[in-house]
């Protein structure tokens, strides 16, 4: 089966997966909101009620008058359709790449429209959590190298034990740790949020404001992180050093260099590249709860908002793009896989 | 099997693992089960002092914060005396004066003074009016510190006041009752006054039934306190049961479920197998995050309900590799004999491909626990009351992140709760490690 | 003079569990265009001399003792830079156990053939290429193999590419470690043809290992028969072959079964010593049938028993002069 055939049948296959999360999804996300949102919707009516203008009318006006708030407040979050209507409507939205607009929730420029919002939310995931990402894996690809090198030595022990300390924490949790020791008690760096208040009106202050704020959260994700890939890195390495191709190179007198990054990373690398492209996208869904304990204006932070709020829109607009990026990088993999190792046929004989 | 103990990675998890089943197992032992249930209630750790670190912090440091004690009254006609000695460098965080008398119609007065171990006498510092049953009086109420400010003025710098004007909300009281009448009284920066100290309640007429006060610690327990004066303790302890129990559950669910469906999937082959390998995908493609908060705001789940809903999503791990063993040990020659024999397909299961996945099974369920506690401590984390209605330890750090233990340097509050969900996850990482080694010599290094 | 001297070469593994002597006082010469055969059990160290005469013993493994000299220099004594720089390739190559997984997977055959063109002899592209096609059909594969990967390759197709990239840099010792182990008795057999060829052709010096002695009696000038990590009985394979002096020799020989004579196979009892605790004095004597109190006190002297025919066993005492 020729790659383009294999290329079309994976995509289908993956547009369908895309659309049954959608619609999973919309499911979900539309009921848990609608009890939510009716409770507050009746909670501001009955406020209103309290204004001397409203206590001014009468009986019947009075009732033409909540009714009237209350169809417009269902209006306005799209409560006057019935659930499944809703559902259907804003799944089909949502695939024909319609974001629409968010009922509740307003980008910090004021934009309302989904798509806005959520592109205004993305950089700085990929500023925080790509950059963090990059940094672990050339961390751990250089550490697991050398941990490889002299295995059951110092530094490979130390690898081993330190990465399954460091993956046990909850990087929300080790967050909170930063805070407190660097923020709160030796005061390097700011306790959250993406810049000071009031903001530096100078662009390379700000530039500078903005990557003293991503110290604390860079740092802990990247401590949380860097130890599981050094290990995995390693491991692979030390099964690929025992090759026979290994000795073979080496007894063709190659400097040492050439073995160990031309044949061997080499020989590594579709394992180790699958995972970076895979931990890289799914960086950025942005970590829900890291985002939240730093205040980052991310992704994940504006997930979280988006569920507390009960913005429907923007939820299933995050969802699409998060599921869709995962999407492309799962069959991207399959691909690179087969470009980077000879061995592997791409197609399904190939399974 | 039991050979793990060769293993120092495993005799170490084991090590943790007793630590953890024993503090779920004996938590009543530690903790009364009372505290537990009534963890969001108010009113029950009213006589606990509120944000205070653990006790054994009076070890490294050089000031001594004062503990925790609970005094009877002396009484003498129309006065109850409590007979405080107060010896350490920090004083209680607050003194909890409750009075009990029998309820009447008539107006009664009573009157709280103290004498200090310099001879000062403070007099009338309040006077309550009531008519029986229980008066309450917190020395950090705004009457007593108002009292007390007033009262140390007479010895303040007038710098120093000048320095506290419009703040006053934020001067300790107990500072002041228990320094020497100095400049910076008022901002507790005074030497402290060690000696004996007498609070005492006038009562006219004097008709008490019972007396107490509470003189709280600066410091509390074993793992401190939070700003609702909840002892930690309590907390972590009961909250092993939970962390153990869901971790458990989830991962003996999703391992089962996940186990049997690939191979299943692996033996049935053809068509069926590719169809069931399409829903893996999208089940897998599922964000489960967000799909686990929506679901524990609807339901608030108990824990049992949450590890359901997690193995929902969490059976997609194993299956691939279950499968994979699964799809090899099927073009074994004996089960090609098997078949030939006539033995049903569950049978040839049963007898001849589950058996050897079964190691793999127990090595994956244990490395699979680690996740499930790690998910729930998330939510609960992101949730707290709201999301799963039993107090974990996630809860607990919810709260902490709600209060701003951390920007307020209440590290013991943040320290304790993660640092056991670590330690949980941990225990199970080293356990499925060894597990693992044993059981898959492929991977003898 | 001899293009290789070993002389009283020791190669020990330093393992947890133990030292384990794989090479104990090893000796041998190796003249120019002479075809060397190293023949024994598995385990009884002729992998491990090989690996020593090139430096790449693995670790725990190193050479503990002894010299080895190439022409008039010791290469024991050599850095692994000047190994790399002057020896390695260029003047001692090596064929694989199982060039199935000597051949690096990512690369082309080309491209590992010309690694060796271009980084040894500082050869341009194009001449690479060139060279490359030369020796691809020397050893008769098309030359359509240099794209190929080796996983496209058949095992007796990845044996001979792995000999076309052995032979690049024409060095003059060409060591075989059990080329045929992996190979069916037909290819088997066209691939020492092509191995006696080249070695004519080319007049290089050739060691073959192998534990196979159909292969010896065909191919090879010399024999030594290794034992336990020390060498039993070594000299001129006809030799050897039709009169072995060793006990151990002898029981290998009679445990080939031939097609034409009707006698029964005997095997030689007992199993291979532990080279970490080997038997004292002469290694073979729990197994010998000829064994006797000497043997087990004393390690046994080499004699020569025939031209160029020398063996260590009591059964052949050094004559007092």
């Amino acid at each position: 089966m020729g790659y383009g055939l294999y290329l079309l049948f994976r995509s289908a296959n993956a547009v369908l997966v895309l659309i049954a999360v959608v619609f999973v999804s919309s499911i979900l996300f539309n009921a848990s909101v609608e009890q939510e949102l009716r409770a507050s919707i009746e909670e501001s009516v009955s406020i209103r009620i309290t204004s001397p203008a409203y206590r001014a009318l009468n009986q019947t006006e009075r009732e033409n008058l909540m009714n009237l708030w209350r169809e417009t407040e269902y209006k306005r979050y799209g409560l006057d359709q019935p659930y499944w209507i809703r559902v259907l409507y804003q799944a089909r939205d949502i695939m024909t790449l319609n974001f629409g607009d968010a009922s509740i929730m307003r980008s910090p420029t004021g934009a309302s429209g989904v798509l806005q919002i959520i592109l205004e939310a993305l950089p700085w995931t990929i500023m925080l959590f790509t950059t963090a990402t990059i940094i672990q894996i050339l961390l751990g690809l250089y550490l697991g190298l050398k941990a490889a090198q002299g295995v059951g030595g110092a530094l490979d022990r130390g690898v081993s034990v330190f990465a399954m300390l460091s993956n046990s924490l909850p990087m929300w949790w080790f967050g909170m740790l930063m805070i407190l020791t660097l923020s709160y008690g030796l005061n390097l760096f700011p306790s959250g949020g993406k810049v000071s208040i009031p903001p530096p009106t100078d662009p390379i202050t700000y530039f500078f404001d903005v990557l003293w704020h991503m110290g604390l959260p860079l740092l802990t994700a990247v401590f949380v992180s860097f130890g599981a890939w050094t290990y995995i890195t390693r491991n692979i390495v030390v099964g690929t050093l025992q090759e026979d191709f290994v000795m073979a190179a080496r007894a063709k007198g190659l400097p040492e260099r050439k073995v160990i990054y031309g044949h061997v990373l080499r020989s590594a690398s579709p394992p180790i590249v699958t995972m970076s492209i895979l931990s890289l996208l799914g960086s950025l869904g942005g970590a829900i709860i890291t985002e939240s304990v730093f205040t980052w204006p991310g992704m994940g932070r504006l997930y979280w908002i988006a569920l507390e709020t009960g913005d429907v829109r923007v939820l299933l607009g995050l969802t699409f793009i998060t599921t869709f990026l995962y999407l492309v990088a799962t069959v991207a993999i399959d691909f690179i896989y087969g470009f980077l190792d000879p061995r592997v046929k791409v197609g399904l004989t190939g399974r | 099997m039991r050979e793990f103990r060769r293993f120092k990675i495993g005799l170490l998890g084991l090590v943790f693992f007793a630590f953890f089943v024993g503090m779920a197992v004996f938590a009543p032992l530690i903790a009364p089960a009372e505290a537990y249930y009534r963890w969001s209630d108010i009113t029950y750790w009213e006589e606990y002092p509120k944000g205070v670190p653990p006790e054994w912090v009076n070890i490294f440091s050089s000031k001594k914060a004062a503990t925790q004690l609970t005094l009877k009254p002396t009484f003498v006609e129309k006065n109850i005396t409590f007979t405080y000695n107060y010896q350490s460098d920090i004083p209680p965080s607050d003194i909890i004066l409750k009075v009990s008398t029998t309820a009447t119609d008539q107006e009664r007065q009573l009157s709280l003074h103290v004498s200090r171990p310099d001879g000062m006498q403070l007099n009338n510092i309040v006077r309550i009016v009531h008519r029986g049953g229980e008066v309450r009086i917190l020395f950090t109420s705004v009457d007593v510190r108002g009292w007390l400010i007033t009262w140390a003025r007479d010895y303040e710098t007038v710098e120093n006041l000048e320095k506290i004007r419009g703040r006053e909300a934020f001067v300790n009281p107990l500072m002041i009752l228990f320094s020497k009448p100095q400049p910076g009284i008022l901002l507790g920066t005074a030497e402290n006054l060690k000696g004996q100290y007498n609070v005492v309640v006038q009562l006219s007429p004097p008709t008490a039934t019972t007396a107490r006060a509470i003189f709280t610690g600066s410091v509390f327990g074993i793992l401190g306190t939070d700003t609702l004066g909840r002892d930690l303790l309590v907390g972590i302890v009961w909250g092993s049961r939970l962390a153990l129990l869901i971790g458990l559950l989830t991962a003996v669910l999703s391992e089962t479920i996940g186990m049997i469906y690939g191979v299943v999937s692996a033996y049935k082959g053809g068509i069926i197998d590719e169809a069931m390998q399409r829903i893996l995908e999208t089940v897998s493609s599922l964000p489960f995050l967000p799909i686990l908060i929506i679901l524990s705001y609807i339901m608030r789940p108990t824990v049992w309900n949450l590890a359901l809903l997690m193995a929902i999503f969490f059976w997609v791990g194993p299956v691939k590799t279950v499968r994979s063993m699964a799809l090899q040990l099927k073009e074994q020659p004996y089960v090609e004999a098997a078949k030939a024999l006539g033995a049903s397909g569950w049978r040839i299961v049963g007898k001849h491909i589950a058996p050897q996945i079964l190691p793999y099974f127990f090595a994956s369920l244990a490395l699979g626990v680690p996740g499930a506690i790690l998910t729930e401590a998330g939510i609960s984390f992101l949730m707290g009351a709201a999301g799963v209605s039993e107090p974990t330890w996630g809860r607990i750090l919810h709260d902490a992140q709600r209060y701003s233990a951390t920007i307020n340097g209440m590290w013991w509050w943040v320290l304790s709760p993660g640092l056991l969900i670590s330690l949980a996850g941990l225990t199970f990482v080293l356990l499925g490690s060894a597990l693992d080694r044993i059981l898959n010599p492929k991977l003898k290094r | 003079m001899a293009l290789l001297k070993v002389h009283r070469l020791k190669t020990y593994f330093y393992t947890y569990r133990g030292t384990v002597k794989a090479v104990d006082d090893v000796s041998f010469d190796l003249e120019k265009g002479v075809a060397l055969g190293l023949m024994g059990e598995s385990g009884c160290g002729k992998s491990t001399t090989a690996y020593s005469i090139m430096k790449i013993v693995p670790p725990p493994g190193r050479i503990a003792e002894g010299q080895i000299l190439l022409g008039d220099v010791d290469i024991t004594k050599m850095s692994e830079s000047q190994m790399r720089q002057q020896i390695r390739w260029k003047r001692i190559s090596m064929v694989f156990q199982g060039a199935m997984n000597a051949l690096t997977p990512v690369y082309t055959i080309g491209r590992q053939i010309n690694e060796a063109l271009t980084h040894h002899a500082g050869m341009s592209r194009d001449e690479a290429v060139g060279r490359t096609r030369q020796l691809l059909e020397l050893v008769g594969l098309d030359r359509q193999i240099a794209q190929r990967y080796p996983h496209e390759l058949s095992g007796g197709q990845k044996q001979r590419a792995f000999i076309a990239m052995a032979l690049t840099l024409n060095p003059d010792i060409l060591i075989a470690d059990e080329p045929t182990t992996a190979l069916d008795v037909v290819v088997q057999a066209q691939f020492l043809n092509l191995l006696k060829r080249l070695v004519r052709d080319l007049r290089m010096s050739l060691i073959l290992i192998t534990h196979d002695l159909s292969v010896i009696a065909e191919m090879v000038d010399q024999a030594i028969v290794m034992y336990a990590g020390k060498i039993a009985e070594k000299g001129p394979s006809e030799e050897v072959y039709l009169k072995p002096a060793h006990p151990y020799t002898q029981g290998l020989l009679r445990s080939v079964p031939r097609l034409k004579t009707p006698s029964q196979i005997q095997w030689i009892e007992g199993l291979p010593p532990d080279l970490v605790n080997p038997p004292p004095a002469c290694r073979f004597h729990p197994r010998c049938k000829y064994a006797m109190d000497i043997c087990r006190k004393k390690d046994p002297v080499e004699t020569r028993v025939g031209s160029g025919h020398f063996v260590s066993c009591w059964l052949y005492p050094p004559k007092v002069t």
